[in-house]
């Protein structure tokens, strides 16, 4: 039989009768396909062959991405993150609430003298800088008059230097400080002392900056203005034995 | 593979258990990728890496038998299908452009169909020639091997309409001149029936 005889033929045939809703739901569940319809039933057999090899190439590479994919979703699944996410967030809170407590109760029993002499005079150092009037430890105590008075009058040139015997050394501390770490390391309870003997935050640089220079290099007769009984003597030369009074003066 | 070792794998892979995984994967993906290459043409071989990449990400709250994973996993495809033509449509090419095959001719000569992936390629292309839901139908039905209201399931349209779908595209492929053109050639050697996508 020619080819074109038969595709005449078979044309012929699938135009005069047209396939009905039987005979489709038969070749679509792959049941049955009448002798007629073997072309049609030719086509869906090469569309469901079985697997071809080069539709299987990318085998390994589907298991390795369904490993990255497993590891993925079970290193973090988004319930336990929000999980975590919460519980830090509540961690924060709580912990800020208690400092908020654990502050205030020591700033009220403080403000009336009442903690031990230790924490007294630290919470009198801490707090007097912000505002605070909190009595030292020893309200007799010859540091007393010292301090108190040159903070109120914070002019780096004549009232600082000094004010404090211990600025000098607060001052090396603070410099090193700058230079190492631009001052993010520094103990806040330094900086704020500092803060206090000079004026302000900002102007720690400038009044660190009169406090360690030399006055022996600059006899100005501002240095033997000062009316600091404390010490007037031992300034210039020993800027470094000077540091032996900080502990004492930090801590006492 | 039989439907219940599938299960099984399935079973297995849902617990992250990567040759289970690997089992469905064979059973599926010449399916998968068959249909993809109806619907979105040369992209199919990347579209279907996504499917799987989904399913992998999505495979452990899959909660479900083999039956309804079938399901899942077509509509999976057909989804990251739909997102590729629209990515396509952004970049102002043409979507239906059936693309020509590069390793042989069109209508090669039917002996040697049989023999490698050609006469598969070359029945898609005529599939593709189809209305989309057509098309759809068809390769859901035929080549999926789902019924028709899995079909449904998958395409989102009632049983009904699928119905009407897949026999009007059985219709047009039957009076295709290229189908009809291969039959006046064919001998009724047959290609191995291919009722399931076993290996």
């Amino acid at each position: 039989m020619r080819p074109f005889a038969a595709l005449t033929r078979a044309m012929i045939a699938a135009r005069a009768r047209r396939i009905g809703r039987r005979e489709a739901e038969a070749l679509l569940s792959r049941a049955s396909g009448g002798p007629d319809r073997a072309q049609l039933v030719h086509l869906l057999d090469l569309a469901a062959r079985p697997a071809l090899r080069e539709e299987l190439a990318g085998r390994e590479a589907a298991v390795a991405a369904f490993v990255r994919a497993r590891s993925e979703v079970t290193a973090a699944p988004p319930r336990r993150r929000m999980r975590a996410w919460l519980s830090r967030a509540l961690v924060v809170k709580a912990v800020a609430g208690l400092t908020v407590l654990l502050v205030g109760g020591v700033a009220v029993a403080a403000g009336t003298g009442q903690l031990p002499a230790g924490v007294q005079h630290g919470a009198h150092d801490l707090l007097n800088p912000l505002g605070v009037p909190v009595p030292d430890a020893d309200s007799s105590a010859p540091a007393h008059p010292a301090s108190p008075r040159p903070r109120t009058t914070p002019s780096p040139k004549n009232s600082a230097p000094g004010a404090d015997p211990a600025l000098p050394a607060l001052c090396q501390v603070w410099e090193a400080g700058q230079k190492h770490a631009r001052g993010k390391d520094l103990d806040p309870a330094l900086v704020a002392r500092l803060a206090a003997a000079a004026g302000g935050t900002d102007q720690i640089a400038a009044f660190c900056t009169a406090v360690l220079a030399p006055p022996a290099a600059t006899p100005t007769p501002e240095a033997p203005a000062t009316p600091e009984p404390t010490d007037k003597h031992p300034r210039p030369d020993h800027s470094k034995p000077r540091p032996s009074h900080t502990p004492h003066r930090l801590t006492a | 593979m039989e439907d219940a070792d599938l299960a099984a794998a399935l079973t297995a892979a849902r617990g992250g258990d990567e040759a289970g995984f690997e089992a469905l994967w064979v059973a599926f993906q010449p399916a998968v990728l068959r249909y993809l290459r109806v619907v979105v043409g040369d992209a199919a071989d990347d579209v279907a890496s996504e499917t799987w990449l989904q399913a992998a990400r999505d495979l452990a709250s899959f909660d479900g038998d083999l039956t309804r994973f079938r399901v899942w996993l077509f509509r999976i495809a057909r989804h990251r299908g739909i997102d590729d033509r629209r990515r396509m449509r952004r970049r102002a090419e043409d979507p239906f452009d059936p693309g020509v095959p590069e390793d042989g001719p069109t209508s090669p000569d039917s002996a040697t169909v049989a023999m490698d992936g050609l006469g598969t390629r070359w029945a898609l292309e005529i599939i593709r020639t189809l209305p989309r839901d057509q098309a759809e139908a068809v390769m859901l039905r035929v080549v999926a091997g789902l019924d028709v209201a899995q079909t449904a399931q998958v395409l989102g349209k009632r049983a009904g309409a699928v119905r009407i779908a897949a026999m009007r595209g059985l219709r047009r492929l039957a009076n295709h001149p290229d189908v009809l053109a291969r039959a006046a050639g064919y001998q009724p050697e047959r290609v191995r029936p291919a009722q399931s996508e076993g290996v």
